[in-house]
């Protein structure tokens, strides 16, 4: 199930970068914000109540404390939203000045993307270490596009990283799963 | 010490009482009842009927620092690393593993031999089975298990575990049959038909009634209801209670009924 839930968001947070690349001409619109964050905070709630029936009942983890965790991890993700959308508006508002319209636009497109894949990293798994990876990536990605004009290319590169961060957290981060 | 008092499970109203350190085996012919009842029992599924030491059990923090619930079908463990998962398990779940234990266990019944070999190392079903049971035996808790043999055919396996059962002692067993449990519980309850049924003494003889051509109206005519564990499906067949009085056991002979006594675990034979 995880396997696939985390396809799935990858699958959607590229599906949206895609829209917006079609939606979005020129001008940021900050409803995709809310919409990402919603998204987000719906994935993250369905994730949770999945959870609860988990093998951390039989383990030992009462309904109550699996109830508090998921309170401070909600918490967690709604604070990491707030964190990255102040961060991105006050990027966009700076490179709004510095930069041309095409740019601003692949510099917008991709942070949004990035914001949902860390979101949705984070929702997943509940791990900081996810997030830290899919932002280094999207740094990367953003510095990229500043020389790769080529609107493709950069949707590959993207789609690479994202690919190669699961890859390397599998390898880096292997530990013992108590499956749920 | 875990009491059920007046727990009302579709048409079953339950009553027991589970001591600590009793292996007790629990068995129907539903899967889904069996399971209602052991996470009911676990604490997981909510009920007011359950008791831990006079506590409600459901959701308790103590019961749940006490025992574990596995449903050994499923996997949950995906390495036999016990440095790991001991790790994992006092970091997560506050649990006293043993790790020394676990490598014996692993050992002895060749779990490593019981993996595919394809792009990722995975367990067969029964190296899983195994690797639930042996993990779980390794935890010093009152210990749930969910059809814990289900997979295992190697009369050693499951005979080991059986041993490691008696030795371990403090396991509730949901059972998918009885045979391979002989000699491993102290107390067997059976949800039959109709009624909950508890064994102490699985020496106990049950009565199978064969040979009748309404085996329906011979129930309801000398009032076996009350005695009555199962009617077999394939065969026009009946187990009851060794409890016939010889009035009853007369007419069953003139009706020509054949009444053979069987020990308890056997019963699965005749369904």
């Amino acid at each position: 199930m995880k396997k696939y839930s985390v396809c799935i968001y990858f699958g959607m947070t590229l599906l949206l970068m895609f829209l917006v690349d079609i939606l979005l001409k020129e001008e940021a619109s900050y409803s995709l914000y809310i919409l990402s964050l919603t998204t987000g905070v719906f994935s993250f709630l369905i994730g949770q109540m999945y959870s609860l029936k988990d093998h951390r009942l039989g383990f030992g983890k009462t309904r109550r404390q699996l109830e508090k965790e998921f309170i401070v991890h909600l918490g967690m993700v709604i604070l990491f939203s707030i964190v990255s959308i102040a961060l991105n508006y006050l990027f966009i508002f700076c490179i709004y000045r510095v930069f041309a319209p095409q740019i601003r636009m692949i510099i917008f497109t991709y942070l949004l993307a990035l914001y949902l894949g860390m979101l949705g990293l984070l929702v997943q798994n509940v791990n900081i270490k996810y997030g830290i990876f899919i932002f280094i990536g999207g740094v990367m990605i953003l510095v990229g596009t500043f020389f790769i004009p080529n609107r493709v290319i950069c949707d590959v590169i993207l789609a690479f990283f994202i690919v190669l961060f699961y890859i390397l957290n599998k390898i880096l981060f292997r530990k013992i799963q108590l499956r749920g | 010490m875990i009491e059920i008092k007046n727990l009302k499970l579709h048409q079953y109203t339950i009553n027991t009482t589970i001591k600590e350190n009793q292996n007790v085996g629990i068995y129907s012919r539903q899967d889904q009842l069996l399971k209602e009842l052991l996470l009911i029992v676990a604490g997981i599924n909510p009920s007011k009927n359950c008791f831990y030491y006079q506590k409600p059990l459901f959701d308790d923090e103590t019961y749940f620092k006490e025992r574990i619930y596995m449903d050994c079908e499923k996997e949950y463990i995906n390495t036999l690393k016990a440095n790991r998962i001991e790790e994992v398990l006092a970091l997560k779940y506050h649990k006293v593993f043993h790790q020394e234990q676990f490598k014996k266990y692993v050992k002895d019944l060749r779990i490593r031999c019981e993996g595919t070999y394809q792009d990722e190392y995975k367990f067969t079903k029964v190296g899983n089975q195994l690797v639930n049971l042996c993990f779980g035996l390794c935890i010093f808790s009152l210990r749930l298990f969910y059809h814990p043999f289900s997979f295992l055919q190697d009369r050693k396996q499951y005979e080991y575990l059986k041993n490691e059962m008696r030795i371990n002692r403090g396991n509730i067993l949901a059972l998918e049959s009885l045979q391979k449990y002989q000699g491993v519980l102290d107390t067997l309850i059976i949800l039959s038909n109709q009624q909950v049924y508890e064994f102490h003494d699985l020496n106990t003889r049950l009565l199978v009634v064969k040979g009748l051509i309404d085996s329906e109206f011979v129930i309801d005519d000398l009032e076996l209801k009350n005695i009555l564990l199962f009617k077999s499906i394939h065969q026009d067949a009946f187990i009851i209670r060794d409890e016939l009085t010889k009035e009853k056991r007369k007419k069953l002979h003139q009706m020509k009924a054949e009444i053979l006594s069987i020990p308890v675990l056997k019963l699965e034979e005749y369904l």
